[in-house]
């Protein structure tokens, strides 16, 4: 019987696997934070284990005692191997990572559900051979809520393991008492700033830089242990934030003596709330930075920018519009900037007269803004400006940022789906109006905006309609308000579809271009945000 | 954090023992305060080894129980880092010796100088000093550098490049069609060797064929060039990479053979006390600096700077003229892409310190490391992997796996 017990517990586990793998991964994808898991959770119905819980109380209830233990336990075993089989596979665009953390946080999940089942059966006197199915049945319906638990328990120990890694990385920095920090944050154009500012620095000196998505306290970490070594004189660090006091959190850690802020907007409202918190929260960037009596370089055509007032000196850089007096307003800056499907073209000036010209393939006026505070960052750490025109003219995009994808396929793509901020999706759309031909637009929405994101959504619709000749929408609910937007606009509702996902999305792309006729132009297709898997519509 | 710099020497060259000696002075000379020295030994076998006991030149004397001392090593690249790892891994714990930063071969000769050490690093993505593959494969060649050397424009002395088993099948004309090319006496050089060995000078017929053969020995290709009777050598060292050079002082080698020979490059030298053993190319007897005139100094100069671009070279490298004194005119010898001793006892005498010189090297090869890298890292989302249809390459693609 002992036998028996067995093949159902495997057959059970291996029926619970692909479940419990994607609420890890949900885990995983929210940080372990439970908060936001559980945010995550309650959405989800779980339909399918409800099901199976009804049919095992009926089963239980009815003709279990009519079979022989052994037959009734191998029944079960089959079922629930057969409900495994005939699962969808579901596509997953960012794998799980099977990290440390995953792993304990597994083991801790198993001996919870082993307690909690033999409490149960000690409990409810189950007799292990009938009532077994039933409990499995709670253990498989209660999945999500169990690791959330197991969570919190391994917490604490977690909390440690992370805390021993940062003092490691600290202590790395100390070792290097000459390297340069700088520090770069914002509520949107932070990669980009920082990729810029690593070729611009690269000119002279060995850079390092915070990988891709490494913007938070344990991904700097995580760098300076991984990445970092004798030969780096500049270390480039990336500070993401969600709430009051994230930035803080990776400046004590690094102690930058550099830093820009790129942008101000709303992004994250869902956390931050207001707009002021946003605020608040960038400029502890510039808190740090002052108590190191070292200089800030702030975006000053960003109106939430201007309007704070910093003790450490700044250098403020922007775009002129012509109408001011540009000294007054700015230490360097960009004249005479024009932009297009095959890039920009500016002058860099600083006060005295200076004015030097500059030529980059990156798509979108914004990213001159950026160029400007790599390029006063260079000048500062004592790259002369003539060095830098070559190294702007040579800037590769940044991945998924605006990047024009070079394919020989029947229509262009640029790639803009790691953006997803008002700013850039409209500085996105009026690049796209700039192409010649048939334009397409493809975008899932914008997220994490809190209470605005459905105006802020409609208004990216508004917008959209005066560049673009095709919406293709991706997913029914969240992209409503881009296509009321864009009907306002007096956009037609015949060149509008609303894909079920991106793969359908991209199908219909490839229609259109079927459907092309030549003197309609070469077709360009703008890819705006595209969504990680937690943000899936069920 | 100090710059992790392995100091790889040695190999399967006739000139394993030179560079033994280089590296014994390189790694004298490496500032300890900014670099942590790893000395890396290649033995006769390509065998790795590395330890404390490898710094000491003295322990050389004794080869088989210095490499007692020492833990036998191989190099990993692993996560965007390259490691030196003990070999055989011990049963319990990491095989991991050391990260190494970067790469500071001073070999000389076939099988390490020619790019195949370099080609090592570039697989391994290690940062190295000296020239890259190209150029050190190029340098190597006396043939192929002499046709660079002219292409670019460069005085060079003329000269015929055969196979050698060509003399052995057809030496009468072979023998027959050099004399009608060249005037007695003429040179005989084995194409890709160094430190003079193999060559020898011919006067007549016989000493010709002496020549041809002894240089057949060492190689399979052999370079004939006219001898310049009346001739004064000068040699110059540039430092420096693609944009921006720098010259050393000239120096005169002084020969007691016709040649300047092994024997006068490493053993000569009134200067040596008992037991110190050679010095390297800094115990060879020369005029420092050289005696000429200082106009024809600095069109050494100049010409120095002009080969060590045409060839691509990096680090520093050594150029050697003839100067035929009947008329003036100068000739590129060679060039030395990894120079005995790395000619530190020129740069001394332009003023630039020893550690001044490997400083610079580091700092040069870390430049042009990351001037071969652009972006860091790069991170796709999966989606595009559907475009593979329409011709777009996937997520591996244009942009996609790039350093």
């Amino acid at each position: 019987m002992a036998l028996y017990i067995a093949l159902l517990i495997i057959s059970f586990t291996f029926y619970i696997w692909t479940d419990l793998r994607r609420h890890i991964h949900m885990m995983q994808l929210n940080s372990y934070r439970n908060e936001r898991f559980f945010d995550w959770m309650k959405d989800q119905k779980r339909t399918e284990a409800s099901y199976v819980m009804f049919g095992l109380i009926i089963a239980n209830l009815t003709f279990t005692k009519m079979l022989a233990p052994n037959i009734y336990l191998l029944m079960h075993a089959t079922l629930f191997l057969v409900l495994r089989v005939i699962r969808k596979k579901q596509q997953e665009k960012k794998p799980l990572v099977f990290t440390w953390r995953v792993r304990r946080l597994l083991v801790t999940f198993t001996v919870l559900c082993t307690v909690m089942f033999l409490a149960l059966c000690y409990l409810f006197r189950a007799t292990v051979t009938y009532d077994i199915t039933f409990l499995l049945g709670i253990v498989n319906l209660f999945l999500p809520v169990l690791l959330l638990i197991a969570n919190r328990i391994n917490q604490p120990f977690e909390k440690k393991i992370a805390l021993g890694f940062t003092r490691d990385a600290m202590e790395r920095l100390a070792s290097s008492p000459d390297l340069k920090i700088v520090g770069i944050t914002g509520s949107y154009g932070k990669t980009s700033t920082k990729y810029i500012l690593h070729q611009l620095l690269s000119v002279k000196y060995q850079v390092l830089m915070t990988p891709e998505s490494f913007n938070t306290p344990m991904g700097v970490v995580r760098t300076i242990r991984e990445k970092l070594n004798g030969t780096h004189q500049i270390f480039i660090v990336e500070m993401g934030a969600k709430n009051i006091g994230d930035i803080k959190e990776i400046c004590d850690i690094v102690s930058p003596d550099m830093g820009i802020i790129s942008s101000i907007g709303e992004q994250h409202l869902e956390t931050f709330k207001t707009i002021e918190n946003v605020i608040e929260t960038k400029f502890e960037l510039a808190e740090a930075v002052a108590a190191k009596k070292g200089t800030m370089f702030l975006n000053y055509n960003n109106e939430a920018i201007r309007r704070q007032k910093i003790s450490a000196p700044m250098v403020r850089y922007g775009v002129a519009n012509g109408k001011e007096t540009p000294q007054k307003h700015y230490d360097v800056w960009a004249e005479n900037l024009s932009s297009g499907p095959h890039g920009s073209t500016f002058d860099l000036c600083q006060p005295g007269g200076s004015r030097m010209a500059f030529e980059t393939r990156l798509l979108g006026p914004h990213n001159v803004q950026n160029i400007l505070a790599g390029a006063a960052v260079a000048m500062a750490l004592g790259i002369r400006l003539e060095q830098l025109v070559p190294a702007v003219r040579r800037l590769e995009p940044v991945p998924h940022r605006l990047q024009m994808l070079k394919n020989k396929g029947r229509y262009q793509i640029i790639d803009d789906a790691f953006n997803a901020n008002p700013e850039g999706a409209k500085a996105a759309v009026e690049t796209l109006g700039t192409f010649q031909g048939f334009r397409v637009l493809i975008t899932p929405g914008m997220v994490e905006l809190g209470e605005k994101e459905e105006s802020l959504n409609r208004e990216f619709g508004f917008q959209a309609a005066r560049h673009c000749d095709y919406i293709i929408l991706v997913g029914y609910n969240r992209a409503k308000p881009i296509k009321e937007g864009a009907l306002k606009a007096g956009f037609s509702e015949d060149n509008i579809y609303t894909a079920k996902d991106i793969y359908d999305a991209l199908k219909m792309a490839d229609t259109l271009a079927d459907g092309l006729k030549p003197e309609e132009g070469p077709m360009v297709v703008l890819l705006e945000n595209d969504l990680p898997d937690n943000y899936l519509e069920a | 954090m100090k710059i992790n710099v392995g100091v790889f020497f040695g190999g399967k060259s006739v000139e394993h023992e030179i560079s033994v000696i280089s590296a014994a002075q390189t790694m004298a000379a490496i500032d300890p305060a900014k670099y942590q020295i790893v000395p890396v030994y290649i033995t006769k076998e390509n065998e790795f080894y590395t330890g404390e006991a490898l710094i000491e030149i003295r322990n050389f004397a004794d080869l088989p129980k210095l490499l007692e001392k020492c833990q036998r090593v191989h190099l990993l690249k692993e996560k965007g880092k390259t490691y030196l790892l003990r070999y055989p891994a011990k049963l319990f714990g990491s095989p991991v010796l050391t990260a190494l930063d970067v790469a500071f071969p001073v070999v000389h000769g076939t099988n390490v100088e020619d790019g195949s050490l370099q080609g090592f690093f570039e697989l391994h993505d290690l940062p190295y000093t000296g020239p890259d593959v190209c150029a050190s494969a190029a340098g190597m060649d006396k043939w192929v550098m002499k046709c660079v050397l002219q292409g670019a424009g460069l005085p060079v002395l003329p000269g015929y490049c055969f196979q050698s088993s060509l003399y052995y099948v057809r030496s009468q004309e072979l023998i027959g069609k050099l004399e009608s090319m060249f005037e007695y006496p003429m040179i005989v050089k084995p194409v890709n060797l160094g430190s003079s060995i193999g060559i020898s000078k011919a006067s007549d017929t016989q000493s010709l064929k002496d020549a041809i053969e002894l240089a057949a020995a060492f190689s399979g290709r052999i370079l004939i060039e006219p001898v310049v009777v009346d001739l004064k050598e000068v040699n110059c060292a540039v430092l420096g990479d693609f944009e921006y050079t720098q010259a050393s002082a000239c120096e005169e080698p002084i020969h007691t053979d016709d040649i300047l020979s092994y024997r006068d490059k490493y053993m000569g030298g009134a200067k040596q006390s008992a037991g110190q053993g050679s010095k390297g190319m800094g115990s060879a007897k020369r005029r420092l600096p050289a005696e000429i005139p200082a106009e024809t100094e600095e069109q050494i100069k100049d010409l120095a700077q002009k080969a060590f671009i045409a060839m691509n070279c990096s680090g520093v490298a050594r150029i050697d003229f003839l100067m035929d004194m009947t008329d003036g005119q100068i000739y590129i010898n060679e060039l030395n892409t990894i120079p005995g001793s790395l000619s530190f006892y020129l740069w001394e005498a332009a003023g630039m310190s020893f550690p001044e010189l490997t400083d610079q090297m580091i700092q040069l090869a870390l430049k042009r490391d990351r001037q071969k890298k652009t972006l860091v890292w790069s991170n796709e989302t999966n989606i595009l992997s559907n475009f593979n249809d329409y011709g777009v390459k996937g997520a591996k693609g244009a942009k996609g796996a790039r350093l």
